[in-house]
């Protein structure tokens, strides 16, 4: 099955009509909390099965109990009296004979020229199927097209191709009403065999009564063959009794582990914050006494040197203007000045004192002379270029001697302040540590806050559950074995009394019944394990597909399908414990590639694999290895991401891994990102860009 | 000392643009920091340390907007400053006879004060964090034509 396109239409944040082009590949799509990244889940999920996600409940929710809450805010508050509004979504989809379908889910919501909601109950289902020969198209509606729907997407496979992250333990849970027992009957088809193992079973049941219904013989034979019967019916009973224990207990168990993982992570994610932010706060503080120490640096020393130093590096300038002067006056440019004194003696006295000509009265030479009185401005020039020749001959002295004077102090300034930028990069890597692992919504003061102590202790609590359900399953497991050995005992017995029976008629019907029995169970047990164990082989496949590229998986899968669990083994086949987030996700992805592959091998028909992804815990490489997989491994892949990157910072946008991976990823022609438009939470409603 | 030509009255004129972002960012302290810590207590101090950036990287700029109240006064340059502003404005143009020119020499030096501080704007966009930490921006720059001249 091949995801063409999704229309969504005033559904839940989606305003108006929204399109998401799928190709056969991988399609991602980012989007930051709160930007209908779930919504769009529950768009596939909506449509396939009349089914949507409400987050503050965490339940899964029909139309009937969504109602007009289904319908997008907006659309409603534009809807005017006397009119409907409606919200739809039409998936369209190939299967592997390239037919076509078209599969719409309506809900209408007329509005009472009063302006009251009239609501139904239920939405409108149809199914067209276009055929790819004939191109005839066959129309199914409402039951008829659920019938058919079901078909193709088999509701209990539904959990696995429609990957839920953030409910992702419950599709590891391997009990018998759990959702992989569902999907395996689904996927294996394995009714028949059961049925089978009924009939073999009532059989055998009619043949034991007719044996033992008939007397023996010898009386004595009789009566110990029909006592012998009734404890081994009870024994039977009783191990009946005990298995069922069991898969309640390792329900439970299962249950126990989720909120004591949840409640650990939550613990663990908390304490890391709490850590970066006493680091940051100890980087913080180193940060403030090595500013205060560069500004005490500063402040005894700048003064001193930063009126010279503001001229570091002019000495060419100087220099070039020094020479420029000597020039000048040297070519006499620039005169020496005269003094008003002189001029005045050399008028009084009639001659030029410096040509030594005679200046009378009136003459040439006397206006010369005269002309040079009280001609202030040429004595202040030259008196302030010769100052301006001394002021930069002074600082060209200082300014060579510049580097000695602060090669000190701006060797300790430099010194300093590479520390401090240090410990900046150092803060800067800390807050976004803490940006990555911190969940939406919480402050930094508030895990400040954070009792830490309750959180420890709820978990001891959980802990003590856990263990006490584990005592508790070992405790059945230990009873089980005990009474089976028991049961064992007493067939054998049972056996040999059947062999000295005397009514040869009813003992060889009855035996092979048993043998009929027998054959059944253990064809049926076969085919079981092999369905288990091709999971496992697949899920191993995955897993190692992603150890390989990144160092910090290990292990091998384990489903322990007799214990109910999928786990990580060692080498030795020892069981991993507190394996790190990066591999249990992994082990999760692995483990639901592992189910679909094995479906689309007993189906013949390929799911797409639509996931609401659970990977933001995941770090860097972790991450890139997790996206990698969900798109390698999958025929088709529609990958839902939470976005970390900051959309405002062009920088750290630029530089986001996930963005560079999907533009550098030839195999992703489409990719999108999810952003929230609105003013108000009125307004508010997703909008769908383009990225890819 | 000599009276530079340029009337100690008069106010020194800085584009609006950079007394928005430069002067009253760099010369006034909004943390309570005393104004003798700053790097540039004064902003004539600033202007003077824009007028060396702007000669030594031969950058004049013209005023694009001049700042309708300009902050400071030409008499509030202390010496030797002024002098060698002049002494800068000389060499660039190569002739004494700006002396004559009073004006036109005010207009050098503010032009020239103006493209040095447009280099250290330029060089403050690329890192606005750096308005935090200016000393080593400063230091930066200055070492860097330091090192280039």
């Amino acid at each position: 099955m091949i995801i063409v396109s999704i229309e969504i239409e005033n559904f839940l944040s989606y305003y108006k009509k929204n399109r998401l082009d799928f190709d056969l590949g991988p399609t991602v799509i980012l989007g930051q909390n709160n930007t209908g990244k779930s919504k769009l889940f529950d768009a596939f999920n909506w449509v396939l099965y009349d089914r949507a996600f409400k987050t503050t409940e965490e339940v899964w929710a029909e139309t009937k109990d969504w109602r007009e809450d289904l319908i997008n805010r907006k659309a409603k508050a534009e809807c005017r009296n006397g009119e409907y509004v409606a919200c739809s979504v039409c998936l369209t989809f190939l299967d592997e004979d390239e037919n076509k379908y078209l599969l719409a889910r309506e809900y209408s919501l007329p509005k009472s020229n009063e302006g009251n909601w009239q609501i139904p109950r239920n939405s409108d289902l149809s199914l067209t199927r276009t055929d790819a020969v004939t191109s005839n198209d066959t129309n199914f509606y409402d039951r008829d097209a659920e019938e058919q729907l079901l078909m193709l997407f088999p509701e209990n496979l539904s959990r696995y191709f429609l990957f839920q992250g953030e409910n992702i333990s419950q599709i590891m849970s391997l009990s018998n009403k759990s959702a992989f027992t569902k999907a395996l009957r689904d996927l294996s088809r394995i009714e028949v065999f059961e049925k089978a193992k009924a009939y073999a079973d009532k059989v055998l049941k009619n043949l034991k009564r007719d044996f033992e219904n008939k007397a023996d013989a010898d009386n004595a034979l009789h009566e110990r063959k029909i006592r012998l019967s009734q404890e081994i019916d009870k024994l039977k009973e009783d191990v009946a009794f005990q298995d069922e224990q069991f898969d309640n207990e390792c329900r439970e168990r299962n249950i126990q582990k989720e909120q004591f993982e949840k409640k650990n992570n939550e613990l663990k994610m908390f304490e890391e914050c709490a850590a970066i932010l006493r680091e940051s706060d100890y980087l913080e503080a180193q940060r403030l006494t090595k500013n205060e120490l560069r500004a005490s640096l500063i402040t005894n020393q700048k003064r001193d040197v930063f009126d010279k130093w503001m001229y570091a590096g002019t000495d060419a300038i100087l220099n070039r203007f020094l020479s420029f002067y000597k020039q000048n006056k040297i070519e006499k440019k620039i005169p020496e000045p005269i003094r008003q004194e002189f001029i005045k003696e050399m008028l009084a006295e009639h001659k030029c004192k410096v040509c030594g000509s005679d200046a009378a009265d009136e003459s040439d030479a006397y206006k010369k002379i005269a002309s040079f009185l009280n001609d202030r401005s040429l004595d202040k020039e030259i008196e302030l270029i010769n100052q301006l020749s001394m002021v930069a001959d002074n600082m060209l002295d200082k300014v060579t001697r510049i580097p000695e004077e602060i090669k000190e102090f701006y060797l300790s300034l430099q010194e300093v302040e590479d520390q401090i930028r240090s410990l900046q990069n150092k803060i800067k890597a800390k807050e976004e540590e803490l940006r990555s692992i911190i969940p939406s919504g919480i402050s930094e003061d508030e895990i400040k806050a954070k009792n830490f102590i309750q959180i420890q202790r709820d978990r001891d609590r959980f802990k003590n559950d856990l263990d006490g359900s584990e005592s508790k399953i070992n405790q059945i497991k230990g009873r089980r074995d005990f009474l089976k050995k028991e049961l064992d005992n007493k067939l054998e017995e049972y056996e040999s009394l059947i062999a000295q029976s005397s009514n040869t008629k009813e003992k060889e019907r009855f035996q092979l019944a048993e043998k009929v029995n027998a054959s059944t169970s253990q064809f049926y047990d076969h085919f079981l394990n092999r369905i288990i164990s091709d999971i496992e082989e697949n899920a191993n496949k995955f897993f190692t597909q992603m150890t390989i590229k990144n160092a910090a998986l290990s292990g091998k899968v384990k489903v322990d399908f007799a214990n109910k669990e999928v786990y990580t083994i060692d080498e030795a086949g020892t069981r991993l414990f507190n394996i790190n987030q990066a591999n249990k996700v992994s082990l999760q992805i692995a483990f639901v590639a592992a189910v679909l592959d094995v479906s689309n091998r007993f189906w013949d028909n390929y799911f797409p694999f639509i996931a609401d992804a659970p990977i933001s815990a995941l770090g860097g490489n972790n991450k890139l290895t997790a996206i990698d997989t969900m798109i390698e491994i999958f025929n088709q892949s529609i990958v839902i991401l939470k976005d970390d990157a900051l959309t405002y910072d062009p920088d750290n946008l630029r530089n986001d891994v996930v963005r560079t991976m999907i533009m550098g990823n030839s195999a992703i022609k489409n990719a999108y990102e999810l952003v929230m438009e609105g003013d108000n939470e009125q307004e508010q409603h997703t909008l769908i860009k383009k990225i890819k | 000392m000599i009276d530079s030509p340029i009337d100690p009255s008069l106010l020194v004129n800085v584009d609006a643009f950079h007394y928005e972002n430069t002067y009253r960012r760099l010369c006034h302290s909004d943390t309570g920091k005393a104004s003798k810590d700053l790097t540039f207590p004064t902003m004539w101090e600033l202007f003077v340390w824009g007028a060396v950036l702007g000669y030594s990287k031969n950058s004049p700029k013209e005023i694009e907007k001049r700042h309708p109240s300009p902050p400071f006064r030409w008499q509030q340059i202390k010496d030797p400053h002024l002098h060698l502003l002049i002494v800068m404005a000389i060499d660039k143009l190569q002739s004494f006879d700006i002396l004559k020119q009073p004006d036109d020499l005010r207009k050098n030096i503010e032009s020239f004060s103006n493209g040095g501080l447009y280099l250290l704007h330029e060089e403050l966009a690329l890192d606005p964090l750096a308005y935090q930490n200016i000393e080593s921006l400063i230091n930066q720059i200055q070492s860097r034509f330091t090192t280039q001249s």
